[in-house]
């Protein structure tokens, strides 16, 4: 239950570690103050409208857009041919994977707009700007493609049969690029010798990342380069992309974003429309907008998950744990962004044996290319996808061997004693107490009433099922942030940091952290992101800024007062050693002779103190949890209904208890989304996207929402960063899915059934009910 | 969207006389459905012809067996009726619960009607009531009125003025909604009318349909044991995404019980 809020007071001198503060942007953004890409509007700027394309797999034959230039107001129609023509290349993927024989990943270049063939529903083919929007909109009308239809593929099981569709002849058999971990032999001698094997194919759905700002971007020739204004978690990222695709210097792009509507991984890196707005301020030296409908938003935005395995579990005669042999076939989509292939070739391996001891794993990881969106960064990006298979592979394995489900988990954590534990893939768990989160968690959730909840269900006519989930983050990737601050003469303390708040509450709880190093009132302090020309760093992807941005935070804290100190020293004719910092103040120790903060700033000759702090954790943190969920399911219609849920996370040391609390609840709803009605669907036969609206693609409502009780476990502070923290933005949707899943299928268990892939719809639920007919 | 030529008239005769002027015109009413299709480029009226100034369609009447509601009356209104509810509360209940708020002060009863989306609520109601489809030209009884997907016996040019629905003895509705979109996969609205039982289903199929088995086996006992068994036939009923015919089918009985349930509440 959600703890006893604090009113924020700017005068307070502090707002201490672990309170719960409210959230000082929440001002600004619940009143309509906000500064969202869609409210800049430039002098002179003209708009940009997308022709995209209608097939999923077609050639060229011929791109007419005379008539599209002739139209009312229309300043420039460009095809790809036109972008050469001016230098524009394409947004390169990172070179970190490999195909099977070792060359490197293949697959089609992400040009800004369609080279020669289309290769996925909703791919830019032709850009036009016009001095308005409509004006724009009416030309794209008037475009004149021809296109010659070709055979497409959607589903990567086809996509990898020998007869399917080629999509790219660097990637035969349209695998773009493969990954194994593990030994092989290791888990053959273990599936011989094992007592029971559970085996398993599932689809991890894809799904829609449903930010609720739609993306919007504006390119503005601005002293001799160009400013992309747009939302985005990475902005130096960005920047980088835009020196690569116009073979330029990433200097001479400024990258800035305002307030986010939400990112959850979408808005990450640089997409062929901030290319084209940068484009067309460059060539028309004008500021040039485009803003994306929600439908464009569907087409052409990255999507998530959308992995297929083949999984076998083998566990000797008392449930403990012999090897696990995973074989994936991730769908990249057509054009890969830049994280569609790290997510199922990397990260989801980095935690697939989660939070269990596997003496022996075997991986197989295809990503194959095919006529779709690209898959990329969403909320959890491959842990989801690693934890629910394995907690549904320990939930069918605990049914298969009538063992208890919370049993057979106690039996297979890695213990107390085991860490830091070395995981098969080089990594090292620092910390963590599976075993208390899960106890702690059933008590919570009142695990052992459920016998009379289900018979109350009964007594109504409904079935009721219960599910556990335990699971394990990781998250640090690239953990290194710098951070600098700067103390003015007027006492403003302002902290500069490259990662990026979309809606999670930095600006809060950096604020706390500043309050807390340097003890002074939290209404000094301002926080700088989405700059590139103020802050640069890896951005807000992972869960990572408070892991790695937090930390750089305190250390610039700490840089300060040393560095005060010094000048402190200077200043009072003393020497460094002998001043103490508190309160804002450095002073002579045992005297009353003492300067400001703003008084020290005051006496340089800049008229101000910075520092800069670069900081790196030592090694990535792991964030865990359990959670469980009960479900009741109206057998009449199928419908499944939410009715407990309860969560134990161990996210390390909490800065601000209210965000994580919310953090951890946005996650569960979008976890249980996933559960019971989201589904990204593209039409086998003709490519077509089917859930292109909100009308048909499902997202979960706060009504359908039991009160949900998030405990947390906060004696375990992470070994590996200054603050002990541990990352809390998507333990909430790893642990969801499969406690939500876990539930439906106890309630389906009495009919025989061990498994049915999400979405829980209805009618799905209802058939299973019938025995499948 | 593409431009259009906007009027607003502010009598009957008025719409009337632009809507025959403007052959690739449409007539607005609240604009749930329209404006939508028009910003997605779908529809491009040379005109709008806005019914929203013409005082003569809005409001609620109950005289005494019969409750009559302008075409131009809002979702909302009739939801919040303190008169609605008491003389028919299935057709308030109904109200409550189409769209979502934003719709319900935007959408009204006559542009539901005209639009005869196959998932919308209201022609459940229509029908399922019996009701009476006024318009500038004529009365049409609601089982003259829907005509298939997307039809209805509107003529051009021909304006929905008020909808006047008798009040039943008893009545409910039941829907199953879409989960996403929340419109009806399958509503039932069943009545009690006092000279026999409607039950009338939207979402199912193309069109609003009667379930002529139904009523009869209700007028015998009006239970929900007695609809229990009767099973509708999938054939021409709607699949999409979210729920095959078979699956609609199955839920026109399960509705339908549960309508009877209500209606005895």
């Amino acid at each position: 239950m959600t703890a006893p809020q604090t009113q924020f007071d700017p005068a307070s001198a502090r707002f201490g570690a672990s309170r719960t503060q409210k959230r000082i942007e929440d001002d600004r953004l619940l009143t309509g103050k906000g500064l969202y890409s869609d409210d800049r509007t430039f002098p002179g700027q003209a708009w940009l409208v997308l022709v995209r394309s209608p097939y999923a797999h077609a050639d060229i034959a011929s791109i007419d857009v005379s008539a599209a230039r002739e139209a009312p107001g229309v300043l420039a129609a460009w095809s790809m041919q036109d972008l050469r023509a001016d230098g524009v290349g394409h947004i390169p993927f990172p070179p970190l994977f490999k195909q099977a024989d070792g060359s490197p990943m293949e697959a089609p270049p992400r040009t800004p707009l369609a080279e020669g063939r289309v290769y996925y529903v909703g791919q830019p083919v032709v850009a036009i700007v016009a001095e308005t929007r409509e004006q724009a909109q009416d030309a794209a009308e008037l475009v004149m493609v021809d296109y010659q239809e070709l055979p497409c593929v959607a589903d990567p099981r086809r996509a990898v049969q020998p007869d399917a569709p080629q999509l790219w002849p660097g990637a035969p058999g349209n695998v773009s690029a493969e990954a194994r971990y593990g030994d092989a032999a290791a888990v053959d001698a273990a599936l011989a010798r094992a007592a029971h094997v559970t085996e398993l194919a599932l689809h991890n759905q894809r799904l829609i990342a449903m930010a609720l700002e739609p993306r919007c971007s504006i390119g503005v020739a601005e002293g001799g380069r160009v400013t992309l204004y747009t939302q985005n978690q990475t902005p130096t990222g960005a920047r980088d992309m835009l020196g690569a695709a116009f073979g330029a210097k990433p200097e001479s792009f400024r990258v800035v974003v305002g307030d986010i509507g939400g990112g959850f991984g979408m808005k990450t890196g640089l997409t062929p429309e901030d290319a084209l707005v940068c484009h067309g301020a460059r060539k028309l030296r004008r500021p040039v907008k485009w803003r994306a409908e929600r439908s464009e938003e569907f087409l052409g935005a990255h999507m998530g998950r959308d992995q297929h395995y083949a999984a076998k579990l083998a566990l000797d005669r008392d449930g403990r744990i012999l090897a696990l042999r995973m074989d994936m076939l991730a769908n990249f989509g057509a054009v890969p962004v830049g994280s569609t292939a790290i997510i199922p070739l990397a990260l989801g391996p980095k935690v697939q044996t989660t939070v269990y001891h596997v003496p022996a794993v075997d991986y197989r990881i295809r990503g194959v290319l095919t006529n779709t969106m690209a898959t990329g960064a969403y909320r959890g990006a491959g842990r989801p996808e690693a934890n629910f298979l394995m907690e549904r592979l320990v939930d069918k394995a605990a049914r298969e061997m009538k063992i208890d489900p919370a049993e057979l988990r106690r039996r297979n954590f890695i213990r107390l004693e085991q860490l830091p534990y070395a995981t098969h893939l080089g990594d090292w768990y620092d910390s963590g107490d599976f075993g208390r989160v899960l106890e702690r968690l059933l008590a919570a959730a009142d695990w052992k009433g459920f016998a009379a909840r289900r018979e109350a269900s009964r007594a109504r006519g409904r079935l009721r099922g219960r599910g556990l989930s335990v699971y394990l983050e990781w998250t640090g990737a690239i953990p290194t942030e710098t951070v600098d601050i700067q103390v003015d003469a007027d006492g403003t303390v302002t902290v500069f940091s490259g990662t990026q708040a979309m809606g999670q509450g930095l600006e809060t709880t950096y604020t706390q952290l500043v309050t807390e190093v340097l003890q002074i009132p939290a209404r000094a302090i301002r926080i700088v992101q989405g700059d590139t020309d103020r802050a640069n760093g890896v951005g807000s992807v992972g869960s990572r800024s408070a892991f790695v941005g937090g930390s750089a935070v305190v250390a610039a804290g700490h840089k300060v007062i040393v560095r005060g100190r010094e000048l402190a020293a200077e200043a009072l004719e003393a020497a460094a050693g002998d001043i103490e910092y508190r309160d804002g103040r450095f002073r002579i120790a045992g005297t009353d002779r003492a300067l400001e903060l703003a008084e020290l700033a005051a006496r340089q000759s800049e008229r101000f103190i910075r520092v800069s702090a670069t900081e790196t954790p030592s090694a990535p943190s792991w964030p865990n949890g359990a959670q469980a969920c009960e479900v009741e399911i109206d057998p009449d219609t199928g419908a499944v209904e939410l009715a407990r849920i309860a969560s134990v996370d161990d996210i390390g040391r909490i800065i601000n208890r209210m965000i994580v609390e919310g953090q951890v609840q946005g996650g569960i709803a979008q976890g249980a989304g996933q559960a019971l009605m989201e589904q990204a669907v593209y039409d086998p036969e003709s490519g077509q996207l089917l859930t292109g609206s909100l009308m048909d693609y499902c997202v979960p409502r706060a009504d359908q929402f039991p009160p949900m009780a998030n405990a947390f476990e906060e004696g375990i502070p992470c070994q590996t960063n200054l603050l002990g923290v541990k990352g809390c933005g998507e333990l909430g949707t790893i642990g969801a899915a499969p406690a939500v899943a876990n539930a439906v299928l106890d309630a389906l268990a009495e009919r025989g059934l061990l498994h049915l892939e999400m979405p829980y719809t209805p009618e799905k639920v209802w058939r299973a009910l019938r025995g499948g007919r | 969207m593409h431009a259009f030529n906007y009027h607003r008239p502010s009598s009957v005769n008025d719409a009337a006389a632009l809507a025959a002027k403007q052959a690739e015109g449409k007539l607005l009413a609240g604009g749930q459905s329209l404006v939508q299709a028009m910003k997605l480029r779908l529809a491009s009226p040379s005109d709008l012809i806005d019914l929203g100034a013409i005082g003569d369609l809005k409001g609620i009447k109950v005289d005494g067996g019969s409750v009559s509601i302008g075409a131009m009356t809002r979702h909302a209104e009739v939801a919040g009726s303190a008169e609605v509810k008491k003389a028919i509360p299935a057709l308030a209940y109904l109200a409550s619960q189409i769209g979502d708020r934003q719709v319900r002060n935007m959408g009204t009863l006559g542009g539901s009607l005209a639009n005869a989306d196959p998932a919308a609520d209201y022609p459940a109601a229509v029908l399922g009531l019996g009701a009476t489809v006024v318009t500038n030209k004529r009365k049409i009884a609601a089982d003259d009125f829907f005509k298939g997907l997307y039809e209805t016996a509107l003529q051009p040019g021909e304006i929905i003025t008020q909808v006047s629905f008798p009040a039943p003895k008893r009545a409910a509705y039941v829907k199953f909604k879409n989960p996403a979109s929340r419109f009806a996969i399958v509503g039932v609205f069943v009545a009690d009318t006092g000279k026999g039982v409607r039950v009338a289903v939207t979402g199912a199929g193309p069109s609003v349909f009667r379930v002529a088995d139904m009523e009869k086996a209700l007028g015998a006992k009006f239970a929900p044991d007695a609809v229990a068994g009767i099973k509708v036939k999938a054939d021409g009923l709607n699949t999409d995404l979210h729920a095959s015919a078979e699956y609609r089918a199955h839920l026109v009985t399960v509705m339908a019980k549960r309508a009877v349930e209500a209606a005895l509440k």
